[in-house]
């Protein structure tokens, strides 16, 4: 019968038409580049030893989606432009690459793996707390919050050696999400290399 | 030749008249079919006419529609509303002067959630046929739906009630815990102070009230602090909730006869106060104490030997004798209490009872009968009245006070008391303390002897052998502390599972690693469906993000 073809037909241009995605959108992710390959590191009793316990990241700058300041007191998140990964993570994995990097007469640990069961004789702990990790008002990138570093001593208490606070702020060098993760990257790379100085005068 | 005209009468009415004829009955017959056909108008007051619409609100018997609202209109005054309603012809005879209209909406009451199908279809008037062959066209619209249809059968009461709390309408009636009917009507008679309620029971249960019949209120719990103690009582759950009535003929009373409807009981408060209204045969008395009565409340108990036969009623008895209050120290500083000597208390023919207590009394108070305070409950401290025989009591002679006989006392309770804890201090008194105190020094030299002997026990030999038997005893412990130990190292290792570092620790953490990627990774969805709830069926909205941009 042909019109039993035709009644087909149309139903499915039907619902071929309303299944179509009609977004022009993708989504696209994005993460710190990260130059710093090939790094040896070595457990060794003598080297301090320095656990990074945490990057903490309030409220929606912990999002997936990249923050944008929209004015003084708010914030938005891309609906398109994502972190590969969740910002918090990201900023440990880096900070830990980071001051491998710069500072090798350290040991540089995170918590992530099984717990380094050798005795070091200097112990020290630092915990990150952001609290600007965006794109900002001016064409820039701004991050800023602080940084403690405790010192575990042998008999199982510790003590808070430091407490640093620290903004920065850079100028985008290209337009889009990849220039602003691009000067993000920049800005905690930068942070970093202040916590190192900081710790190295201890 | 001349011709004649030969005139006939021609036909006196033009046939073409039949037509305005057959018109005319045909529109007669249209008008009679109309008015036969049209139904019986009534009309219905009501307050105001919410929900009510025109050409549109039936009039129902039993969910049967038998009419519909024709017509709504304001009263000339504006302070009601006329309704004509068409009845149908069918239903005509229904119409009698007592039956009943109401407007049927949703409701919340006693009987539960009703007329909920009027939410979507809208409010009608159920209409409930009365039982007088009179019919009316004239009927007023009831605020409530009635709590009782006309076609129930059963029997009607009164109740008057002056302190127990306001009952409300549709509360239950219950006998032996059964519920036979509700309250109808509860009206408060502002001139006698007393609330008036018409009750309903129904067949066949309004034979069960009898002229003995008392009711009372059944508030579901009752708890009574009196000085027969704390009483605590409960009814269903249901009755707890709702409260209710009970009616009952009280135990070893008889029946009676069955009343007729629109008799007129008395509503207690409580079961106890209903037993007490029974006891209409009694004699006053006063009671004179000469201690405090601090306690002795109306209402508490007077006794013979645990054996109630009568009730305190003044406490105390506001007494004037020569213009004088005889409860207040005057020449007499006898506190003056009225009780009275309730005879159906004592037996249950309450006429024999009064003979037996008159013709004894005198007898009995000769014999050294008195009253006295008796502490009742001692967390309250309440008091009741004893009447006991005390063979040592002072003799007795025939007094009274404002026309009262007086039943003589004793004085008891805390002043008894107090002339005993007298009686021990003085016999106290008269102890030999010296003498007590040598022979204790004695004891002690004793005491000293056999503490020396003692000593010489444990540095025997034989003493000494005893600490192997302590070191057995030991042995045994020591070995249970290291089972003891055995077990903690197993639980310790059993624990050393889950601690940091080990396998179960890192797999959980690992867990938690991986759910809290997975919330992250819903992150940016679960933001997408909170601004577009439609995006699961339709295209997620093109919102632009912010464009960052650099200086160049």
């Amino acid at each position: 019968m042909p019109y039993k073809s035709i009644l087909v037909f149309l139903i499915t241009f039907l619902l071929s038409a309303c299944s179509q995605n009609s977004s022009s959108n993708q989504t696209s992710y994005y993460q710190f580049y990260g130059e710093n390959s090939n790094l040896e590191v070595l457990n060794s009793v003598d080297k301090p030893m320095l656990v990074i316990s945490e990057v903490k990241l309030p409220g929606s700058l912990n999002n997936r989606g990249i923050a944008m300041r929209v004015n003084k007191h708010q914030f938005q998140n891309a609906n398109w432009h994502l972190w590969s990964t969740s910002p918090d993570e990201m900023l440990l994995t880096h900070a830990e690459s980071n001051l491998v990097s710069l500072e090798t007469n350290w040991l540089f640990l995170t918590q992530r793996g099984p717990i380094n069961q050798l005795k070091n004789n200097v112990y020290y702990e630092v915990k990150w707390h952001l609290n600007q990790f965006n794109g900002g008002l001016n064409n820039n990138a701004e991050i800023s919050g602080l940084w403690q570093l405790y010192r575990h001593h042998n008999n199982g208490t510790i003590s808070m050696v430091k407490q640093q606070y620290f903004t920065e702020k850079q100028t985008l060098k290209t337009d889009g999400y990849t220039g602003l993760v691009s000067a993000l990257e920049t800005l905690w790379m930068k942070v970093n290399k202040d916590f190192i100085l900081s710790i190295e005068n201890i | 030749m001349t011709q004649s005209a030969d005139i006939k009468q021609g036909a006196q009415v033009s046939p073409i008249w039949i037509l305005p004829f057959i018109a005319l009955f045909v529109g007669i017959w249209m008008v009679y079919q109309y008015q036969n056909a049209k139904g019986e108008e009534i009309f219905i007051r009501m307050p105001h006419a919410e929900g009510i619409i025109t050409g549109k609100t039936q009039i129902k018997v039993r969910s049967v529609n038998m009419g519909l609202i024709t017509d709504v209109k304001l009263s000339d005054d504006r302070k009601y509303v006329m309704a004509r309603a068409e009845i149908d012809k069918r239903y005509k005879h229904l119409l009698t002067e007592d039956a009943k209209i109401w407007v049927v909406k949703p409701r919340i009451d006693q009987a539960g959630i009703t007329g909920l199908n009027t939410l979507l279809s809208g409010v009608y008037l159920e209409f409930s046929p009365g039982t007088v062959e009179d019919t009316s066209s004239y009927f007023k619209l009831l605020d409530e739906p009635p709590l009782i249809a006309n076609d129930i059968q059963g029997g009607r009461f009164n109740l008057l009630s002056r302190d127990s709390e306001v009952i409300e309408v549709g509360t239950g009636l219950y006998y032996k815990g059964y519920k036979v009917g509700q309250i109808e009507t509860a009206h408060f008679d502002w001139q006698e102070q007393t609330m008036r309620y018409q009750i309903f029971i129904k067949e066949p249960f309004q034979n069960l009230v009898t002229f003995n019949t008392v009711f009372w209120v059944n508030s579901g719990l009752e708890v009574d602090l009196s000085a027969d103690g704390i009483n605590i009582k409960t009814g269903s759950l249901s009755k707890m909730l709702k409260g209710g009535i009970s009616f009952t003929v009280p135990e070893r009373e008889k029946p009676g006869d069955i009343v007729t409807a629109g008799h007129i009981f008395s509503l207690s408060k409580n079961y106890k106060k209903a037993l007490e209204q029974r006891y209409f045969l009694y004699d006053y008395f006063v009671i004179q104490f000469e201690q405090s009565i601090r306690g002795l409340n109306p209402g508490a108990p007077v006794e013979y030997r645990g054996i109630r036969i009568g009730t305190v009623v003044e406490s105390p008895a506001m007494l004037i004798v020569d213009d004088k209050p005889a409860y207040f120290a005057t020449e007499d500083t006898r506190v003056p209490v009225l009780i009275k000597v309730e005879y159906k208390r004592i037996f249950h023919n309450g006429q024999i009872s009064k003979t037996f207590w008159q013709s004894n009394l005198t007898t009995w108070l000769k014999k050294g009968m008195r009253a006295s305070l008796k502490p009742g409950n001692l967390i309250t401290g309440a008091l009741y009245v004893d009447l006991d025989i005390y063979a040592d009591a002072p003799p007795y002679k025939t007094e009274t006070i404002a026309s009262y006989p007086i039943l003589p006392s004793i004085s008891s309770g805390f002043s008894v008391l107090t002339n005993q804890v007298s009686e021990v201090l003085t016999k106290f008194n008269k102890l030999n303390i010296e003498g007590s105190l040598s022979q204790f020094e004695k004891a002690m030299s004793e005491y000293e002897t056999l503490a020396a002997q003692v000593n010489s026990l444990i540095k025997d030999n034989k003493t000494q052998a005893i600490p192997e038997n302590f070191n057995q005893t030991m042995t045994q412990v020591t070995q249970s502390m290291a089972q003891f130990d055995e077990t903690m190292k197993q639980f310790r290792k059993t624990m050393s599972d889950y601690e940091e570092g080990s396998q179960v620790y890192t797999e959980m953490k690992s867990t938690m690693a991986e759910i809290k990627q997975l919330s992250q990774e819903l992150q940016p969805f679960t933001k997408s469906l909170n601004e577009q709830p439609d995006m699961l069926i339709f295209n997620k909205d093109n919102i632009k993000d912010i464009e960052p941009r650099s200086k160049n």
